[in-house]
């Protein structure tokens, strides 16, 4: 290896540990919670532009992401265990009444809009049925419905005590709709591939269920038992990563699959389930990391559909989000802030949008371009998202400030 | 721990892997390797059979590697080739973490009134074997067809070469074994002293007797030459120090998810490693010698930021060893392997013997030391390897009769040595950290 490549790797990887210590940093987390920020733009961004630019300098080769496949597996089945485990029944049968109305409300128009905008400029570029349109429409549809909280405390500071509960289970749930499109179009738009099993596409949608339930409850059965915190530890990392070495191994959808047995865990009566939550929640973080370095890897930024189809994302999500907060606040006014402010509030794009359209392009071995917009698009389009909800939220302070005499930092 | 449940979770993990594995044609492949699944199943399943081998009295490390062979490519193979070798970055990082574990348990103030003993027992124990081992090779190269036309340098140097592998101890599997038992006393610090220290010796001795031998057989490949030395050694040695840094200044300052931080450059050291010739094995033990002995945090908050992912660790490792033996290549040799393992054992014995006196070693500890230095893994099976590759053809036979005799090692090595810390009265009673209630156990 000459002498300028291996300075290169070792600058390089330096400063992949100078970024992933910083990111990690207590600091960092404090501020994001201070100024409402999500995951993707505190210490998302950093790593994917670091992605992108490794695999630009040549840090990071193909026989690198070969050899961070199964890290890479893992890592998304981790994430799907965690949206699973989001998916409490009981917890659910506690929220007020109104919260189905309000999830239905803040996601379907935002994903009916994406849907029928994205498709109708994916066609524009060239994109058929033949090509993946349908798919991409689908799985852009599903990025557009799920949300990060904004800052809570500022936005719903005179609403109804309920309504942040409400927003915070918004949030949480979506993912799960967006999974469940996930199942059904990496059920339907499977890679074509020598096989074994003979199956009809809506077949492997069975198949993908049941994987799911009978992983979940094995990880269960591993964990029911376990002796110490060690053990529990290390069944939960092989239950994962088996869940997810499944699901790959059959070409099914890996977070899909995790997120079904994450649900199974989540309702069975396990005794140590707030430990296993806090375990769950520990690594949680660091596996987005990594996640969204490796989607920096693949970035393709420089294609301006991507850049076209991303500003378009932002924006007919944003007005779909807007037309479902004024519904919502006229179905359950008493439970709910102004249809401005809960707008706000479920702006914000989750990484689990960057999970879900990552995912469906790693499944098929020869990705159509349009994934490669798509992803391009679900990024930029929560880079816009993201400095519109600051703005706004900077507004926000301003205006309580004026109103109260108090500091603009009081609430951001 | 229940042994029919574990057996019954056994089946099912299998019955589920092996549905997964009937899913493509042999050699075809969708979306990767499936290394995930062997990884998930590999854990499960290990944890499993090491809680029966427990019921008998095993140590958890025998189960771990009897696990890898059952299920690797030898005999059942739901743990494929290609798996197995995209595991090897796991495997790499692995070995880093169990000798990060090592050097952070290293105190070296601790070990100086033992120095006498450990050096002597080192340099006593690697002597006879070498010596045993070399008269025992030259007579197998003068027996097997494919080095029975040599003159006396090259049968000499086929010797040199062979017993310099087999000389080498095994780091992990004594670390491993301590770690289960939560062994503590002289046997387990002199035990483990001596392999981590002796096992520098054999990779330096192994490079220089290998480019000697290149010099007797001028076609053999030229990958471990004195620069290839100074940069596998040197080099892992510095950037072991510059983690070890790195790490305490973390701890000193951050001191939030630590364990991660040592996953993250132990990757780094295995992935790097690979094109900058670094050894994960002596970047992690360096960086752990710096923790413990250098730098002001110590080697125990690295311990305990680990403890929770360092079962996994050691049981993905031993598995992934355990699945790399070849059964149909051992049957071949197993008589030279068998003899080669009895040879050893004796030359370790009678050196150890023979150190005590000088050493000034407690005659109890003393004589079950030798039984702490009988594990081979790691070390040996690269040593091995390398052999297998680089010295054609007689390499090829002979690197497989090193190989059977590291099986034989391997199996035997973790049994005896957890008897021997058991004899010595340092296994420990107390419950693991983080060990749930009785009334939580039964909830």
């Amino acid at each position: 290896m000459p002498a300028e490549q291996i300075a290169r790797v070792v600058i390089a990887l330096a400063a992949a540990v100078g970024l992933a210590l910083v990111a990690a940093h207590p600091a960092v987390r404090r501020f994001e919670q201070r100024f409402g920020l999500s995951v993707l733009a505190a210490s998302g961004f950093p790593l994917l532009i670091l992605g992108y630019a490794f695999r630009n300098f040549g840090v990071v080769t193909e026989q690198t992401l070969a050899d961070l496949r199964p890290a890479y597996e893992f890592g998304l089945g981790w994430i799907g265990l965690v949206v699973g485990m989001q998916l409490n029944v009981r917890r659910l049968d506690e929220l007020p009444h109104s919260f189905t109305t309000t999830l239905a409300l803040l996601t379907l128009p935002a994903t009916v809009l994406v849907g029928l905008s994205s498709g109708l400029l994916l066609a524009i570029f060239g994109l058929t049925h033949g090509t993946g349109l349908l798919r991409d429409v689908l799985i852009l549809s599903a990025c557009a419905a799920v949300s990060a909280p904004a800052n809570l405390r500022l936005l719903l500071r005179n609403a109804p005590s309920r309504s942040t509960q409400i927003v915070s289970a918004v949030t949480q749930i979506d993912q799960v709709a967006a999974f469940a499109i996930l199942a059904l179009v990496a059920s339907m738009f499977r890679p074509q591939a020598t096989v074994l099993w003979r199956l009809p596409r809506s077949g492997w949608f069975i198949v993908t269920a049941g994987v799911g339930f009978l992983l979940g409850v094995v990880i269960y059965l591993l964990l029911r038992n376990v002796r110490n915190r060690t053990e529990e530890v290390s069944l939960l990392i092989g239950g994962i990563a088996l869940a997810a070495g499944t699901a790959g191994y059959l070409a099914l959808s890996v977070p899909v699959v995790c997120a079904l047995a994450g649900a199974v865990l989540a309702n069975v009566p396990y005794r140590h389930k707030a430990r296993l939550e806090a375990t769950l929640g520990d690594f949680e973080r660091p596996m987005y990391l990594l996640f969204l370095f490796l989607v920096g890897t693949t970035w393709r930024p420089l294609e301006w559909q991507g850049w076209a189809l991303g500003v378009l994302f932002a924006v007919t999500r944003g007005y779909g989000k807007l037309v479902g907060a004024r519904a919502a606040v006229r179905v359950a006014p008493a439970d709910l802030p102004s249809a401005r402010n809960l707008t706000l509030a479920v702006l914000p794009e989750s990484a689990v949008a960057i999970v879900v359209i990552f995912s469906l392009a790693t499944l098929d071995p020869e990705p159509v371009p349009g994934i490669a917009w798509g992803i391009n698009a679900v990024i930029i389009g929560s880079v816009l998202t993201e400095v519109f909800v600051q703005a706004m939220q900077r507004r926000e302070a301003r205006a309580v400030g004026e109103e109260t005499g108090r500091a603009v930092t009081h609430f951001v | 721990m229940n042994i029919t449940r574990s057996i019954l979770l056994l089946l099912v993990v299998t019955a589920i892997a092996y549905a997964a594995r009937s899913f493509l044609p042999a050699g075809a492949m969708v979306t990767g390797s499936g290394a995930a699944l062997a990884f998930g199943f590999l854990i499960i399943a290990a944890l499993q059979v090491s809680h029966v081998a427990e019921a008998i009295r095993f140590p958890h490390l025998t189960g771990y590697l009897l696990c890898g062979f059952i299920f690797g490519p030898s005999v059942l193979r739901i743990v494929n080739q290609p798996m197995l070798d995209d595991l090897a970055l796991v495997k790499g990082t692995a070995i880093g973490l169990i000798a990060l574990l090592a050097g952070c348990e290293l105190n070296f103030k601790r070990l100086r009134p033992r120095l006498r003993a450990i050096v002597s027992i080192s340099l006593g124990s690697i002597a006879v074997s070498t010596l045993l081992l070399a008269i025992l090779f030259y007579w197998v190269a003068t027996i097997l067809p494919v080095t029975a036309g040599f003159g006396f340098i090259q049968k000499a140097a086929v010797a040199l070469i062979c017993a310099n592998v087999l000389a080498a101890f095994s780091p992990a599997v004594v670390i491993g074994v301590i770690r289960e038992t939560r062994a503590r006393g002289p046997l387990s610090e002199l035990s483990m002293s001596i392999v981590v220290l002796a096992d520098l010796a054999i990779v330096i001795g192994y490079s220089l007797t290998s480019t000697a031998a290149r010099t007797v057989f001028p076609g053999a490949q030229t990958a471990g030459g004195m620069e290839v030395l100074v940069t596998h050694i040197f080099g892992s040695i510095a950037v072991g120090a510059g983690f070890g840094i790195v790490l305490a200044v973390y701890i000193l300052r951050v001191r939030s998810r630590t364990g991660l931080l040592v996953f993250a450059l132990l990757f780094i050291a295995a992935e790097a490693g690979r094109v900058l010739h670094l050894d994960p094995l002596l970047v992690g033990l360096t960086a752990g010698l710096f923790l413990e002995n250098v730098s002001p945090v110590g080697g125990e908050e690295v311990l305990r930021a680990t403890e929770a992912v360092a079962l996994p660790t050691f049981a993905i490792f031993f598995a992934v060893v355990g699945a790399e033996l070849h059964l149909h290549a051992f049957l071949h040799v197993a008589p030279f392997a068998i003899a080669a393992a009895a040879v050893r054992a004796a030359g370790i014995y009678a050196g150890t013997k023979l150190a005590i006196k000088a050493g000034g070693v407690d005659e109890k500890v003393g004589r079950l030391v030798p039984l702490g230095l009988l594990s081979q893994a790691g070390v040996g099976l690269a040593l091995a390897v390398l052999v297998l590759n680089d010295f054609q053809p007689w390499g090829r036979v002979l690197g497989t009769v090193l190989l059977g005799s590291i099986v034989v090692n391997q199996l035997i090595g973790p049994v005896l040595f957890r008897f021997a810390l058991a004899k010595a009265g340092e296994v420990s009673p107390e419950p693991e950290n983080g060990a749930l209630q009785p009334e939580e156990q039964h909830a």
